[in-house]
């Protein structure tokens, strides 16, 4: 399976993926990775595509704005539209947001602090099936208060498109919001690293698996009924 | 996009020299350069001449006290540097040393305390950019930052908005650069009321075949500027950062308000010139790379002229400038504005590095040409600004053999303190709060980017960063890193003092699994004019030898930063060590505290130890408990070195049998304390503890001593001669929070409450 | 050609029902030093824009339909923030 990472000024979580998946994932879904420079052409054809965290263009404007606007964008957007998996990770929520491929916002965290810590996350039952009731997973967010209205609020709900919600809220997100899906399912966006907890010898958490398995297998099915 | 850049070639014909300066006007230059009148003797040799103002302008900056090490030179030589370790000593961006097959790291602290004091946000920022590139110019990636930051006291005025910017600041820059800060220190004490301390350090992942060194060499070569454009940023910054403050806070925030425009910096502008260079490096599409650092384009066009013996020619119109008024070649070749980086490259190589500049949309210009003169010659306006003949500009530079006042007598006297009845709960949480949690800091740090730190700043004691990379042999070999300083002790003994720091580097490093392999070192000091600041530094230099050489472990780089003092108060003498360490398996690292994520693992109940020498040894002086009670003694005792590398030999062995479930060296917290730290990021556990019988209960648990504390499922089987080990009770996981000493219940809630919330 | 020089400026805000804590922590501050004074504090950010001459000469209608699609294309977020434009001359006292 292969899956496209892309690469903005300042995406710098692309290598964590570059590293991560292989190392964690490698073997149980045979993952190849693919970089995506922000500058090519086209979209290189692939099974899914990561958006990392980072500063793309130094969160200037707002966080994810700039990068957002980039011709590549509009090529994901079809993909998205055709059911390619997509998981966009803190920044690269934030890209999702800013491009419409995901409802809502993400305004800078209610204290006005950048945080960098371990949550304990509640994954949504009827999405991550054999996952345990909260997930240890660590965030990094300056800008990580998600926002919606209560129409689009009701959708999230009615859909089961929150994927994640904060035990204790961080930053002051709605609903404890920590992650949703788009209606169809397709396109993921999280402010929380499912790829730092993903080895338990790294920072004594590998609760991150139960999320990226589930997104991996989302992909995997596609590869074998498209 | 294509090529719109032409060579600079250096003329046959130089245009006329520009005005000299007006030598009947030396008394109010001079001082304004910060240029002694025996200096300004040696410039007129050098030069044969009077300087034009742009000349005197490179002389102040590259003969000041921060680019010159003129007071600190003929101490620092005494320092150990070699080992079979050690890659690249000093004397280059940063040091190296070899961790395991081809692969190395490059590390370096550097300081940033004037511009941090004046302007806390932007100084401390600007303080780790400069001290990231100086590492990824040599073509490390860095993997891991730490910092080490000192203020005034909690109550002063001033400290509680300088650490809310400072570490602003730091993580504003750092995260968004990509590198995560893994550790770092800071304490509070009144002598740094007027003169906070921001020491950076930087490491970075480098193959040992691929270190670079920046040469401008091959006569013809193009010298190229690339990175953000110059601004007025920092005008003077090194001739600053050599000076000490004047009497009032105020008075010399004003003073340099006027003269000089503070340096911002652009994190997003350093994560592309990090990317970018690296790639060029990796490419090996130049010969030449430099960080336009303090004193800008002058140091980096010095420096690299310097190391390859050539000279060369710079059109200064070609410079990238940012600013709405044109900027004079003075500001040209001392501003120093952020992210910016001068190479030379073949003609041939050109083509391509300037695809590669282009496709990470950075400002650039081919601005000069390498020559034969040795001369720095620099044109602008039609006039040629500088003729300086580059090798007796650096070798001629200042040295002084400043004097030192006679070292101060120390004699050691054991301390026996009685305290009577004691109200533990009351003494510990004072002794909590006094050394409090860092968490409110670290946490506005991205400390997991990278996916390679094993053990981050929440341990609290050494980090552990597990490199992943194709470059080991070894696949499990780890990078451990640890700092310290013990200023309680340097403001005591400053050779003694400087020991105990390297060595509490080292135990941190130790308990960590690890062993020591190099320092970088901060010396931050006060007025070297001062014969008694002067004696401390030399004194600290000693010390620092001694430490490092019994350890193995020698200085492969650092920074002096003097003129700390405000009025007549000095800083403590502050020489900040940052150790690096490796540990051959980074999965059997052994943590600084028990956290309740790694909980899983130990359900059951856990025995504690204290392992240290045989001969119960302790002191007061340096302890916090004393601190907080205003005891003075004169107890520091000399160091056993035998004890200290057998005591980590000792845990490392006792780790390899059945692993400890942490591990954590006591020093100035005191036995009690330290466990508590291990265990108060969970709050529920339950903690039972005796005293030793053979020592007095006030001094075991509050003294300062050099012993460490474990957590283990079972002794270890053989201890080697000099070292014990005492049992002190129980941890264990119940679901309920208490400690119990000797049978008396203290409140664990309130405990973790004064130690969490001791920063706000 | 017109002697115009048209600058726009730009004024976003955050939404009303999207909390502003910037916003919040300035009123605070400010009520407690100058107590019962204040009834509302709101945030903003200003991005000024000079307008080429050769594109829009002294066209207001035209440059305020361009800053307009800038604004609902990259300068503001529809979902929590809206927007003011204000186009002058700037060579008018």
């Amino acid at each position: 399976m292969r899956i496209g990472v892309f690469q903005f000024p300042a995406s710098n979580n692309f290598d964590d993926w570059m590293l991560g998946l292989p190392r964690d994932y490698g073997q149980q879904f045979s993952v190849t990775v693919q970089k995506i420079w922000h500058q090519e052409a086209e979209l290189p054809l692939c099974d899914a595509y990561i958006l990392p965290g980072g500063f793309s263009y130094g969160d200037y404007l707002r966080a994810g704005a700039i990068a957002s606007r980039s011709p590549l964008l509009l090529k994901l957007k079809v993909a998205a539209d055709a059911g390619v998996p997509i998981l966009g990770v803190c920044n690269g929520f934030q890209v999702l947001t800013e491009s419409k491929m995901l409802p809502g916002a993400l305004l800078p965290n209610a204290d006005g602090e950048f945080l960098c810590f371990y949550t304990e996350l509640i994954p949504d039952k009827s999405r991550f099936l054999l996952a345990p009731k909260t997930l240890s997973v660590p965030i990094a967010h300056g800008m990580g208060r998600y926002f919606c209205d209560q129409a689009v609020l009701e959708n999230l709900k009615n859909n089961q498109q929150i994927l994640l919600r904060y035990k204790q809220n961080p930053n002051g997100s709605t609903e404890d919001i920590a992650g949703i899906a788009n209606k169809q399912g397709n396109v993921w966006g999280m402010m929380p690293h499912p790829e730092r907890a993903s080895a338990r010898s790294i920072g004594g958490s590998s609760d991150g698996q139960w999320v990226l398995k589930e997104f991996l297998s989302m992909a995997k099915q596609r590869v074998i009924n498209p | 996009m294509t090529s719109t850049k032409t060579p600079v070639n250096m003329p046959q014909k130089l245009p006329a020299l520009a005005c000299l300066i007006d030598e009947s006007a030396l008394d109010t230059l001079l001082p304004k350069h910060k240029i002694a009148k025996d200096e300004y003797g040696i410039l007129r040799e050098v030069m044969g001449r009077a300087p034009t103002i742009s000349e005197l302008g490179v002389f102040s900056a590259m003969w000041s006290e921060h680019c010159s090490y003129k007071s600190s030179r003929v101490h620092l030589g005494r320092l150990p540097t070699q080992a079979q370790q050690v890659v690249v000593g000093p004397g280059e961006n940063a040091g190296v040393v070899h961790i395991d097959g081809d692969y190395c790291v490059a590390f370096k602290m550097e300081s940033h305390n004037h511009p941090s004091y004046l302007e806390p946000y932007h100084g401390a920022a600007t303080g780790v950019g400069g001290i990231m590139r100086d590492v990824f110019c040599m073509g490390a990636r860095p993997i891991a930052n730490f910092n080490c930051l000192r203020f005034g006291e909690k109550t002063h005025p001033k400290t509680k908005n300088l650490l809310e910017k400072v570490v602003d600041g730091i993580g504003d820059y750092g995260n968004c650069v990509g590198v995560p800060t893994v550790g770092g220190n800071l304490s509070f004490h009144k002598s740094y009321n007027g003169n906070c301390l921001v020491n950076a350090m930087t490491v970075g992942a480098i193959h040992k075949d691929r270190i670079f060194k920046g040469f401008a060499s091959g006569v013809g070569n193009y010298v190229i500027y690339v990175g953000s454009a110059t601004g007025r940023d920092g005008i003077h910054g090194a001739t600053m950062a050599s000076e000490s403050f004047a009497d009032s806070a105020d008075d010399k925030t004003k003073k340099s308000e006027n003269k000089t425009t503070i340096q911002v910096g652009d994190p997003f502008m350093e994560n592309i010139l990090l990317e970018a260079t690296l790639e060029i490096l990796d490419r090996n599409l130049v010969i030449g790379l430099q960080d336009m650092g303090a004193a800008g384009l002058t140091s980096s066009a010095v420096e690299m002229a310097g190391r390859a013996g050539n000279g060369l020619y710079l059109d200064f119109t070609r410079v990238p400038i940012r600013t709405k008024t044109p900027l004079t070649a003075y500001e040209l070749l001392l501003s120093e504005s952020q992210e910016r980086m001068l190479m030379v490259c073949t003609p041939e190589k050109w083509p391509e590095l300037e695809k590669l500049i282009q496709k990470w949309e950075l400002a650039y210009d081919i601005i000069g040409s390498v020559t034969d003169t040795a001369r720095m010659q620099v044109v602008f306006d039609g006039a040629l600004e500088v003729d300086i003949p580059v090798g007796p500009l650096t070798d001629a530079a200042p040295k002084y053999e400043r004097p030192m006042a006679a070292s101060p007598t120390y004699v050691a006297q054991n301390a026996q303190i009685s305290f009577g009845k004691l109200n533990w709960q009351k003494e510990l949480e004072e002794v909590l709060k006094a050394k409090p949690c860092h968490a409110d800091v670290y946490h506005r740090y991205d400390q997991h980017i990278g996916l390679r730190t094993i053990f981050g700043p929440e341990h609290q004691g050494a980090a552990v960063v597990w490199p992943q990379s194709d470059w080991t042999k070894n696949k499990d070999v780890g990078v451990v890193i640890s700092a310290a300083c013990e200023e309680d002790l340097t403001a005591e003994n400053a050779s003694l003092g400087t020991e105990h720091a390297v060595l509490k580097a080292a135990r941190m490093v130790y308990a960590a699994g690890g062993r020591p392999l190099a320092i970088t070192d901060c010396m931050n000091f006060g007025n070297p004019e001062d014969p008694q600041i002067m004696r401390q530094f030399s004194d600290s230099v000693d010390g620092m030898t001694i430490a490092c050489k019994e350890l193995d472990a020698p200085v492969i780089g650092g920074n002096v930063s003097l003129y700390n003092e405000t009025g007549s108060t000095s800083i403590h003498p502050t020489p900040m060590i940052g150790m690096v360490g490796k540990i051959e398996d980074v999965h059997r690292a052994i943590p600084a505290a028990l956290l309740g994520r790694y909980k899983k693992n130990t359900e059951k109940s856990i025995s504690v130890y204290w392992l240290g020498p045989d001969e119960w040894d302790h002191s007061w002086v340096g302890s916090i408990f004393a601190r907080v009670k205003g005891i003075k003694t004169n107890d520091l005792a000399a160091v056993d070195y035998g004890y200290e590398t057998t005591a980590g030999a000792a845990i490392h062995s006792w780790n390899e049998k059945t692993p400890l479930f942490a591990c954590r060296d006591v020093a100035s917290s005191g036995a009690l304390a330290t466990i508590l730290k291990m265990v108060a990021c969970s709050q529920k556990v339950a903690v039972h503890l005796n005293t030793p019988k053979e020592i007095d209960s006030h001094t075991f648990w509050l003294a300062r001593n050099q012993g460490y504390i474990a957590f283990a499922s079972e002794l270890a089987e053989a201890l080697p001669p000099g070292i014990k080990a005492l049992s002190l009770g129980e941890v264990s996981f119940t679901g309920t929070s208490e400690l119990r000493l000797d049978g008396q219940a203290l409140n664990m809630l309130n405990l973790h409450n004064a130690w969490k919330g001791g920063l706000r | 050609m017109t002697s115009k020089q048209l600058e726009a400026e730009v004024t976003v805000t955050l939404k009303p029902e999207v909390l502003d804590p910037e916003a919040r922590a300035i009123h605070a501050k400010i009520d407690h030093e100058f107590p019962d004074q204040l009834r509302s504090v709101d945030t903003a950010r200003i991005f000024r824009l000079s307008l080429d001459k050769d594109s829009f000469g002294d066209d207001l209608d035209k440059a305020e339909a361009f800053v307009d699609k800038v604004c609902s294309r990259l300068l503001v977020n529809p979902v929590s923030e809206t927007y003011s434009i204000r186009i002058f001359d700037s060579t008018e006292g």
